[in-house]
């Protein structure tokens, strides 16, 4: 009973903290906490075997998912906890045998011909807790150096003298720290504030500033693994005249951001943000009739990606995919429901 | 060498000097520090004037190359300046040799006080531009700044250089003598004057747009043509207005200074007194001028596009006029036209347009109209099409950078009780996927078929092509211009709008009031209606 109450008290505070957050920080803040919420499950909850610890991370997580369903960065959090604790099962049950590459699908075939499911097998619980509380430092770990590893990466993408356009420089961290890491000669920031370390212009510019460009870098908000990426609203405009103009565009992501979800069309899920950012309340009565559209995100197809970049990898959106076998396992995602 | 000219001229006989090989090009003012050594050398010689000698002397480390400097590269330049001189000076021989020292200083002090020249001719021309413009006569006299030059070269050369006080009489004599240096030295100065202007306009090779539209800074286009300077003397108040109104921004768009031009214009005629000496045509052709050089600052700005089309226009048919009628006659005439090119252009034009546009949206399954800030035509067919079909939504983008015309466009509609979205650019992306045609304005359609629209309309175009709906572009006839442009990011000089091409293949077709044409028809049109620069 007490670690039902202890989970509880657990999802009120989560819930708190999405209820006290009136702007949305930064994604890599969130993930932070959402490993947070499920490393404190993993410490406090009851369980004895992996399959129950899994049940009870995926009902938790299910739960604060269909709470704040337009943050991906909650399911793919519990996601990356349940490839954990299947890890850690697996480790210990074929007795610390961590050699196997995790990332072939093929040997996740031969495995289960041969290595009983997670729920029959009797294991150590106190292990698997310290093991998959392990796992989660590392994670956390993980998310905290993405943005300079991904800034590492500059080098071999870009050159001093390039001349860089992205969007709203100073709303998305990555981007921040990429630019802060990488000196670039010229950086155009379309729509930002002025204090921007960089030449703000207005989105109207944008066909004629590209011209002058000869890389786009921007910041995902999510990778599907079709390649498509969620960025912020305006961005598609940056995405279509770099194609008319053949600029390359390269996205940054953690791997927090990797999504293994399709989205065929963004209005399904596309968050409108506040209407009287657009429309200013003074207006509401002249315009009582008139709807405004506020939309947060964009969906950029993946044919107008060049590259992917996330702290570990460079890859094409053609590519994106291993991503995800990489971080997710197979069997929790066949499952979802979306 | 480092004297091109006249390597080959003989060397005088009394130098000891043997010929080395100068190099290639030294600095100028280490050539006539060096230079000035050897005068000084060539002074001690011939003491005639009994001179100081010259205040600029190099350091001593400089006089011993100095000694080696072949004579040769001196003498042909003092010839030159000897060979401009007239026969007077030289007559004498220490005049000569004083001659070269002078003259090496003499440039040095000539450049410094040319451009103190160049300054104060600017304002005398200027001066002298207002006084003549007001008695009518727009020529820049070419000889009174010369006359002046000489004068201040003396008052300024005096506290400068603490030189012989013979060398502003040689100046004077130098500069006075002969015609053709004067010219030289005018062509020289008004070269120079309008090199430094250019100087002064920051042309940029690597034009970084800003937040603002400081257009103050923007590259302007100088104008070489003939132009009179506008004083309030002989500028019809009415243009005045009307600059005033664009200043200010009470005019919107070109269709509104269209036609606030067109009232302009015959305001213009209606008052219009023809001079008593000239023909009719020539007179006020004569005197349209400073009319038109008041709005564009002289021709820094150029017009708006299908304000130029106007003009030109308007000027043929004053060339055309037969001066044998009565002025009352012929002012009626022009006035006339004047209304008949209104109300063809504006009246007319605009329910032909609307009635084009409603056809296609018949055909149309859903009526979803995407369209951008406001243009006035636009409107007007949205408000009429409402008429006709209950279904139509409207989809309004809106810059809120740059007035949010959009608005007032919002405004209208909702009146008309017609739904509508409003969004901000980066809304487009969503937008796009609801509407099923994309309806712009445009202020002037070129000759490659290029639309000049309101900065952000191309953003439209490229979504709507990345999503395959049709993108129509309303084009009054008379927008259509005979030039070709890359983009368009001059200021223009009465719309202070920020507007650029959107590239003929984002734009599915242009809605004329002739029919509805692809962009690649623009050359047509402007034959149809003989638009073209050629008739």
């Amino acid at each position: 009973m007490a670690d039902q109450v202890a989970v509880s008290r657990l999802r009120d505070r989560v819930n708190l903290y999405f209820h006290k957050t009136a702007v949305r920080e930064s994604s890599s803040k969130l993930a932070l906490r959402m490993l947070s919420f499920f490393e404190d499950l993993v410490r406090y909850a009851h369980y004895e075997t992996a399959e129950q610890l899994i049940a009870i991370l995926r009902a938790e997580g299910e739960l604060l998912y269909a709470a704040h369903s337009n943050e991906f960065i909650i399911r793919n959090m519990l996601l990356v906890v349940l490839r954990g604790v299947r890890d850690e099962c697996l480790t210990q049950t074929s007795g610390s045998d961590d050699t196997l590459p995790q990332a072939d699908s093929l040997n996740h075939f031969q495995r289960l011909w041969f290595l009983p499911a997670p729920n029959q097998v009797q294991i150590n619980s106190a292990q698997l807790r310290s093991g998959v509380l392990d796992f989660i430092k590392e994670m956390k770990e993980e998310i905290n150096v993405s943005a300079e590893m991904i800034s590492n990466q500059a080098g071999h993408q870009l050159v001093k003298t390039d001349t860089v356009m992205t969007y709203k420089l100073s709303q998305s961290g990555t981007l921040k720290k990429f630019f802060s890491l990488f000196r670039a000669k010229t950086i155009y920031s379309v729509d930002d504030d002025p204090s921007a370390p960089a030449n703000v212009i207005s989105s109207v510019e944008i066909l004629s500033t590209m011209k002058l460009t000869t890389r786009v870098v921007l910041s995902a908000a999510a990778i599907l693994p079709d390649g498509s990426v969620v960025a912020p609203a305006g961005t598609l405009n940056v995405c279509l005249a770099a194609k008319r103009h053949s600029v390359p565009v390269v996205f940054c992501a953690g791997y927090y951001k990797l999504t293994p979800m399709f989205i065929p069309h963004l209005d399904e899920f596309n968050v409108q943000g506040r209407p009287t950012d657009v429309l200013p309340a003074s207006e509401a009565l002249k315009f009582s009739n008139v709807s405004v559209a506020n939309p947060l995100f964009d969906l950029i197809p993946a044919h107008l990606i060049t590259l992917v970049l996330t702290q570990s990898s460079a890859k094409t959106p053609l590519h994106v995919y291993r991503l995800i076998s990489d971080y997710y396992h197979l069997e929790d995602f066949r499952q979802l429901d979306r | 060498m480092g004297k091109k000219k006249g390597h080959n001229k003989p060397q005088p006989a009394n130098s000891p000097i043997a010929p080395q090989a100068v190099p290639e090009t030294p600095e100028p003012l280490d050539r006539f520090q060096k230079l000035n050594a050897i005068a000084e050398q060539l002074k001690s010689f011939s003491p005639k004037k009994g001179q100081a000698t010259p205040p600029s002397t190099p350091e001593g480390s400089n006089s011993a190359p100095a000694a080696a400097l072949p004579l040769a590269t001196s003498t042909p330049k003092a010839q030159e300046k000897a060979d401009k001189r007239p026969a007077k000076a030289k007559g004498k021989p220490e005049d000569l040799n004083d001659g070269d020292g002078k003259s090496r200083a003499d440039i040095e002090n000539e450049r410094k006080a040319k451009k103190l020249e160049k300054q104060m001719k600017k304002e005398a021309a200027t001066a002298k531009k207002k006084a003549d413009a007001a008695a009518g006569n727009a020529e820049k006299p070419p000889k009174a700044p010369a006359k002046e030059a000489p004068a201040n070269k003396g008052q300024k050369d005096a506290p400068k250089t603490p030189q012989q006080p013979s060398k502003p009489a040689l100046k004077k004599h130098f500069a006075s003598s002969d015609s053709s240096d004067s010219f030289n030295m005018t062509a020289n100065g008004s070269k120079n004057v309008s090199f430094k202007e250019k100087s002064n306009l920051k042309v940029r090779f690597d034009i970084q747009p800003s937040n603002q539209y400081d257009l103050t800074e923007r590259p302007a286009i100088r104008v070489s043509s003939y132009f009179v300077h506008a004083t309030p003397h002989n500028v019809h108040p009415a243009f005045r207005r009307l600059a005033a109104k664009c200043e200010f921004k009470k005019l919107n768009g070109v269709n509104e200074l269209l036609l606030a031009f067109h009232k302009t214009l015959i305001e213009f005629v209606e008052d219009y007194n023809p001079r008593p000496d000239l023909p009719f045509s020539e007179s006020i052709s004569l005197d349209l001028q400073p009319q038109l050089c008041c709005l564009s600052d002289n021709g820094v700005h150029p017009f708006p596009q299908a304000v130029g089309n106007l003009i030109r226009l308007f000027k043929k048919q004053i060339h055309e006029l037969d001066n044998t009628k009565e002025i009352c006659d012929l002012k009626t005439y022009l006035k006339e036209w004047i209304e008949n090119s209104a109300y063809y252009n504006f009246d007319l034009a605009e329910k032909a347009i609307v009635e084009f546009t409603i056809s296609k949206l018949k055909s149309m399954a859903h009526r979803r109209i995407l369209t951008y800030s406001r243009c006035p035509i636009v409107e007007k067919i949205i408000l009429t099409a409402a008429e006709q079909f209950n279904d139509l939504h409207v989809y309004i983008v809106d810059d809120p950078n740059n007035g949010s015309r959009g608005k007032t466009m919002l405004e209208s509609l909702s009146e008309a009780s017609i739904p509508c979205t409003y969004g901000h650019i980066n809304s487009i992306g969503y937008l796009v996927h609801q509407a099923s045609v994309v309806l712009l304005g445009c202020s002037a359609i070129l000759n490659t078929g290029r639309v000049v629209a309101l900065r952000g309309s191309s953003l439209l175009a490229l979504s709507a092509q990345a999503v395959n709906i049709p993108v129509l572009v309303a084009a009054k006839t008379c927008t259509f211009v005979d030039k070709v442009r890359l983009d368009e990011h001059l200021s223009t000089a009465l719309l202070r709008e920020p507007i650029e091409t959107i590239p003929e293949d984002l734009v599915t077709a242009l809605v004329t009031d002739l029919r509805i044409v692809p962009p690649s028809s623009a050359p047509a049109v402007l034959k149809a209606k003989q638009l073209g620069y050629d008739n």
